[in-house]
């Protein structure tokens, strides 16, 4: 067998716990790192309000509604019709009264950064 | 060989050439002037126009994932009852996509507000100019893909509207 390899071999015996310790936390790194980056490229940090900085915001999340989920299976009837109706109304309303990105908010004027014109 | 090796040398230089993204209009010693006197100010804004949307882009999201389940079921329920909706269908097909596009662009939107938060406006009024307008087009295509899903809510509707009219006439109670 290989003389390098029987001398690691010897020094991992003499010291398995070390190693041991070592080994786990490289690994633990390895797997915070992956982590971390899928984090990152899937856009999930975009959404996450709970980072530094957004405590204020968090308040303002709208909480889901807790109401039975319109069924996939059964009749389909005028009633039935007028439930999703109504539900799908609900939902367009909430929709409405969220900011469309449209707004203003970042115009030079808006920004303070526009050069005042001078009289 | 030499000639293949010649062309994609001259590929790779073309695509390693750093694009310059000038400002529709250069920017006048008044207006860099004025950048630089607002630079607080305008970060500032910047900052809170991020959070405001940052929240916004959730409830958005959570409204919008709900909307797609309840007119997935909604249309599962027209397949199985055999009932023929081919607008419900087709503008239903298209609203998946669309929401991948808000929530791409919304990405984009958001990578271009940190670049431009990273700029120092006063010692480089012009490059955070230029940051500010690509954010500020970034942002306009997420508001674009709001407006395609608000078309496509009302097509659906239309859709149903007819649906609901057919239902009603031939008095169906299954």
């Amino acid at each position: 067998m290989n003389p390098t390899w029987e001398k690691t071999k010897q020094l991992i015996d003499r010291h398995r716990i070390t190693y041991g310790i070592v080994g786990a936390l490289l690994v633990a790194m390895l797997l915070t790192a992956i982590s971390l980056s899928l984090y990152v490229s899937s856009g999930a940090s975009r959404l996450d309000l709970s980072r530094p900085g957004y405590e204020s915001a968090r308040g303002d999340i709208e909480q889901n509604q807790s109401e039975t989920p319109f069924s996939s299976t059964g009749p389909l009837n005028s009633d039935v019709a007028n439930d999703f109706q109504r539900r799908f109304d609900s939902a367009r309303a909430q929709l409405n009264e969220l900011d469309d990105f449209s707004s203003n908010a970042l115009d030079d004027t808006e920004l303070q950064i526009a050069p005042t014109v001078e009289e | 060989m030499k000639r293949t090796l010649l062309v994609f040398a001259a590929l790779l230089t073309l695509l390693a050439t750093p694009t310059v993204n000038a400002a529709a209009q250069p920017l006048t010693d008044q207006y860099i002037a004025s950048i630089k006197a607002g630079c607080t100010d305008a970060l500032r804004g910047i900052l809170r126009v991020q959070k405001s949307e940052a929240v916004t882009r959730v409830n958005r999201g959570h409204e919008y994932e709900a909307l797609l389940k309840l007119v997935a079921a909604f249309n599962s329920r027209i397949v199985i009852n055999n009932r023929d909706a081919p607008a419900l269908t087709s503008t239903a097909a298209k609203l998946p996509a669309k929401f991948s596009a808000f929530q791409q662009h919304y990405l984009d939107y958001a990578d271009k507000v940190d670049d431009t938060l990273e700029v120092n406006c006063k010692d480089a009024p012009v490059t955070f100019y230029d940051k500010l307008t690509l954010m500020r087009e970034a942002r306009a295509k997420v508001a674009a893909d709001i407006r395609d899903m608000n078309v496509l809510l009302d097509e659906y509707q239309n859709g149903l509207n007819e649906l609901k009219l057919r239902l009603a006439s031939t008095g169906d109670t299954r």
